[in-house]
């Protein structure tokens, strides 16, 4: 099995995150810094040799605002219309897209997104960051830092060569400093 | 280099994962033969062209004294595992097969993309 992995920033023109890239989280324009305790403006595919790889494809991004002030409690943020209800956002209008592919057909059950500390292990979070995150369908956040704390996603059980993870984030920073986590994918293939 | 299932059953045959291509995942096509057959796994390994990765079986027949008073599983399962960093790290996939006890499982972890390397758990 020769399982095919893409990752795509969402906009109004899809940006591939390869290996070497970094998926940023900024103030309002690429690079920026973000003010601690508040969520970022902006985010960015970044390559390995500092370039705005996303500029020019108007690339989503979805600020938290609130994780139970929306209507029968859920989370609230914003992703260019103001604030709104998480569950309202659509998958074209998530932060990111997760592809796993295969040959011949495969299912997919108990997946996983979470961030951790490059430094340490996928147990540990990153000190100094709060990294959000959910599946587009969800009602709220979960604050995924380290693997114990990992947002699980749908089971998707029917058998297709291909299956799309779609998946919003947010961060702030809760200390100065620049902030480097990891974001990590897993998923059972049968 | 493909790693595949291959398994035994009560009424004595034999199949690899190939031989359930089709609509289905190979694993679930099984899986309905086996309720339509009225059949059970006796055993279960990960095999390539060089190398064959065992569990315990459950059959009548196995090697050695120490296979024969080893608790024999109730049940086998199979998946896959895959993982990997959004940037970072090369994505790495396992395939794991799972030799099911009344109060716990062991798992075998072979990797995809470099089969001399493999973890076992129990869980």
């Amino acid at each position: 099995m020769a399982v095919i992995f893409t990752r795509i920033l969402l906009g109004v023109s899809p940006t591939t995150i390869a290996a070497t890239d970094i998926l940023q989280f900024a103030g309002l324009t690429f690079n920026s810094p973000v003010f601690v305790d508040a969520y970022q403006d902006s985010t960015h595919v970044k390559t390995s040799v500092g370039v705005d790889k996303s500029s020019g494809n108007t690339p989503n991004n979805v600020k938290f605002i609130s994780q139970a002030g929306g209507t029968g409690g859920d989370s609230q943020a914003d992703w260019g219309d103001g604030t709104e209800d998480l569950d309202q956002i659509t998958e074209a209008e998530a932060t990111v897209k997760i592809t796993v592919a295969n040959a011949s057909n495969i299912t997919t059950e108990d997946a996983v997104f979470f961030s951790y500390d490059p430094a340490a292990t996928i147990a540990d979070p990153l000190a100094g960051i709060d990294v959000r995150a959910a599946e587009v369908g969800d009602a709220n956040f979960v604050e995924c830092e380290g693997s114990a704390a990992a947002l699980a996603l749908a089971d998707q059980s029917t058998p297709a060569t291909s299956h799309d993870f779609y998946i919003v984030i947010s961060k702030s920073p809760t200390s100065n400093g620049l902030k480097s986590d990891k974001l990590r994918f897993e998923t059972v293939v049968i | 280099m493909r790693l595949e299932w291959k398994i035994s059953l009560s009424n004595g045959t034999n199949f690899i994962e190939s031989n359930f291509d089709g609509e289905k995942t190979p694993w679930l096509a099984l899986k309905e033969y086996l309720a339509k057959e009225n059949l059970k796994i006796t055993s279960l390994c990960l095999v390539d062209e060089n190398r064959t990765f065992n569990l315990p079986s459950a059959g009548d027949n196995p090697k050695f004294r120490a296979f024969i008073n080893a608790p024999k599983p109730t049940d086998y399962n199979f998946f896959r595992m895959f993982g990997s960093d959004i940037t970072g790290k090369e994505p790495e996939l396992f395939s794991v097969i799972e030799a099911i006890y009344s109060n716990y499982k062991l798992q075998l972890w072979v990797n995809e993309y470099n089969p001399n390397s493999c973890h076992v758990l129990v869980i």
